[in-house]
């Protein structure tokens, strides 16, 4: 148990990959934005669940169900999803092995770090179940009956990991892993969705609830410790099973290398384009498609676009919407790249090509990346929605501000550069927030008048050309100014 | 071939390299001996255009650094103490980048490629770098640049990593293309490869050269005759009492 708090305090998994050294910055970057979460899934769930007592006090408790479900799942192949790697013989794992700490520590402690990565759906799942037992006859049996419900879910997923983890395909389990985090924020918007129509339907039956009935049946052990009667009981003697299990298990695994072996021989043909421009793009693209963060970065986006698209009437709803995780995701994607190249840096500065055209890429690929989601977004409104062809003019705008925020992540990675393989967090929380804040106030210094202007929104002319020329056309000069500024200070760098 | 001239590093207050003056000559195989922390990955960052010096000039095949360091580069090859290449690419993709950006692409190459391939008992070329060994990594980066024959050849540390037979191979590579006229500026703590293989020799510590000279230069600069590289090396840069009396506390 020593041995798991020294780990702790060391935080040799956890904080080694990160990039601020302040590790209680780093403990509130994970746990402050899951609580805030917890606190909007209590207080949007809060009004429905007195809705649904009104109608029927059994209603709540399906509801709860669903959810309880829901989340157990989410937090489960998550958990099991990140944990794979605990078995992964890195070198952090090497090191600790020649010491005398025993491997059910090492695994738990291992374990411990997925589990701060499941924060997320975790805090979702305690404001809504808290939610839930505000409202219901017994409010403390309830609350404890949430705490089993955490226990178990930890402890099964645990065990698991430890049970099928060596075993499953780590690509199939890090596509699951990625199509989850992608679907996770949506389940905020199925939440409001659901929300929104319980409350709508003013003491009748909501139509929603009949969809839910089957989270309540007695065969879906995930919310047995929820549950009434014996099944509480049930899912704590298997929570002790599944930790006995774990600790049983966990003493003779091993931990597998991480390359992997190739199936077949593979004919190798050295043909090239002798260009080194095309090169570094291809490189980078390579580069791109192989690394699953980047992968999520450009789906994410892409699926939030279509989403923001699908759903909204209004354009400037949809494109505003986006553009927040669009800017954002591309600040990342170049940082990553970025850090990539820097990674190899003493290498690399010993080819005959000039810095700037290793740099060009890193700025381009994401930008044309990101512009498509864009570009899609706007056809989808154009064929479904009537959207005319001068909105189209978006378009040049918006890659502007796309390789503006390019640039600053791929500045803000080569201020830090990243000393290891493992960037799991490529841009601090602060670089995060200025890029942000940047490219928003740019966004809505941009193109809010541009809407305005198109759809003829002003009610004067002095508005119209002090709003809606002088006020996006100053603000793209700056963006350019700025963009220029940046990218002067990257190739400086050489 | 290779010439610095008054070459000084400074990080901060720290003066990594001072003053170094080197004048190496075609088809010679140079050899860069120091202790640890000495100067001599710094040295060789400078003289590959990786670094800029504080102060002073490199000049590479009559070139200067500072105005022509494209060119210098298109013509020299590096082969670093950590072979740093791109993990997320396979071997033979590397070696196809590296065509791209040398702009080499002949069956000459190609036929290079599979000879040093097949000398280095390469066969993992369709492995991720990042599943690769240390060793193979770096036999991986030795033929990205062999494959090239470079005018000169920079190393650092070349045989850390490679197997016996592999470094057997590495050396004999070397001295060959020494004969065929190519310039291999070398680095090494194993002082038995500087002295069978390195026509000249530079000791630094730190920061300033404290000798070169051919093999039997050098050994009259020691304390008695016939002394061998390392005991002329240890009375360069630290005494033979001060080691007998460490071990001793120990």
């Amino acid at each position: 148990m020593k041995e798991f708090f020294v780990l702790l305090k060391y935080g040799i998994a956890f904080f080694q990959s990160s990039r601020t050294k302040n590790k209680r910055l780093l403990w509130s970057s994970y746990t402050v934005p899951a609580l805030m979460i917890g606190f909007i899934s209590f207080f949007v769930t809060h009004e429905t669940f007195v809705a649904l007592s009104r109608y029927d006090p059994f209603a709540p408790k399906i509801f709860v169900n669903f959810w309880t479900t829901l989340l157990s799942l989410f937090f489960i192949i998550g958990f099991v999803g990140l944990s794979i790697n605990s078995f992964t013989l890195n070198e952090e794992i090497e090191f600790l092995l020649n010491l005398p700490i025993r491997k059910t520590v090492l695994l738990a402690y291992q374990i411990f770090v997925s589990t701060l990565t499941q924060l997320f759906a975790l805090f979702l799942y305690i404001g809504v179940y808290v939610s839930f037992a505000t409202v219901s006859n017994n409010v403390f049996l309830n609350l404890m009956k949430g705490l089993l419900q955490i226990v178990f879910m930890v402890s099964f997923a645990a065990f698991l990991t430890i049970l099928i983890g060596r075993k499953l395909k780590r690509t199939f389990v890090k596509r699951l892993v990625m199509f989850m985090n992608i679907v996770t924020p949506f389940l905020i918007f199925l939440l409001v969705g659901i929300n929104m129509n319980i409350p709508e339907a003013q003491g009748n039956e909501p139509s929603i609830l009949k969809y839910l009935y089957f989270s309540f049946s007695d065969y879906n052990f995930l919310t047995w410790p929820i549950k009434d009667g014996v099944f509480p009981f049930l899912s704590a003697l298997l929570s002790i099973f599944f930790i006995v299990s774990f600790i049983w298990l966990s003493k003779d695994t091993e931990f597998s290398q991480t390359e992997s072996k190739t199936k077949k021989k593979v004919n190798l043909k050295f043909s090239s384009s002798g260009n080194p421009i095309k090169a570094i793009y291809l490189k980078d693209i390579k580069t791109a498609l192989r690394i699953d963060q980047f992968i999520f970065f450009i789906i994410y986006p892409f699926a939030f676009g279509i989403f923001m698209a699908v759903i909204n009437n209004d354009i400037f709803t949809a494109i505003f919407g986006s553009m927040p995780i669009i800017i954002i995701y591309v600040a990342l994607e170049s940082a990553i790249l970025t850090a990539k190249e820097y990674l190899y840096i003493d290498t690399v500065r010993t080819y005959p090509v000039k810095f700037k055209n290793i740099l060009l890429p890193k700025i381009i690929i994401p930008s044309a990346l990101n512009l498509v989601i864009l570009f899609i977004e706007l056809m989808i409104f154009y064929f479904l929605k009537d959207l005319g062809l001068k909105f189209f003019v978006f378009l040049p705008i918006s890659f502007l501000l796309l390789v503006m925020n390019s640039l600053m992540g791929a500045y803000q990675t080569i201020k830090n550069p990243p000393k290891t393989e493992n960037i799991n967090r490529v841009l601090s929380f602060g670089s995060i927030m200025l890029v942000e804040g940047i490219t928003l106030g740019s966004v809505f210094a941009i193109i809010f008048p541009m809407m305005k202007l198109l759809t003829d929104g002003f009610d004067s002319s002095l508005q119209k050309y002090l709003i809606g020329y002088l006020l996006p056309f100053s603000t793209l000069a700056a963006c350019l100014i700025y963009s220029r500024y940046l990218y002067s200070k990257l190739t400086g760098h050489e | 071939m290779i010439k610095a001239v008054n070459l000084t590093k400074k990080f901060g207050d720290f003066t990594a390299v001072d003053n170094l003056n080197l004048d190496v000559s075609p088809g010679q195989i140079f050899g860069f001996l120091g202790p640890n922390g000495a100067g001599k990955t710094t040295t060789i960052k400078m003289l590959t255009g990786v670094l800029k010096p504080t102060s002073g000039k490199v000049y590479i095949l009559d070139l200067d650094m500072e105005s022509k360091e494209i060119e210098i580069k298109k013509r020299i090859g590096v082969v670093n103490e950590e072979p740093k290449i791109y993990s997320h690419l396979k071997g033979y993709e590397y070696l196809k980048f590296i065509m791209d950006i040398f702009q080499m692409n002949n069956s000459e190459i190609k036929r290079r490629i599979h000879e040093l391939c097949e000398a280095f008992g390469v066969d993992y070329l369709d492995k991720f770098i990042s599943d690769m060994s240390h060793g193979m990594k770096q036999k991986l980066v030795l033929i990205s640049v062999l494959m090239r024959k470079p005018e000169v050849i920079f190393l650092d540390e070349p045989t850390v990593g490679l197997d016996a037979k592999s470094a057997k191979i590495l050396k004999e590579l070397l001295k060959k293309y020494a004969e065929q006229g190519i310039t291999i500026f070398l680095t090494t703590h194993i002082l038995e490869i500087a002295e069978k293989m390195c026509e000249k020799i530079a000791i630094i510590n730190k920061g300033k050269k404290i000798a070169e000279g051919t093999m039997g230069e050098l050994k009259k600069m020691g304390k008695y005759e016939n002394m061998n590289l390392e005991e002329l090396f240890l009375e360069l840069t630290a005494s033979e009492e001060d080691i007998k009396s460490i071990v001793e506390q120990l």
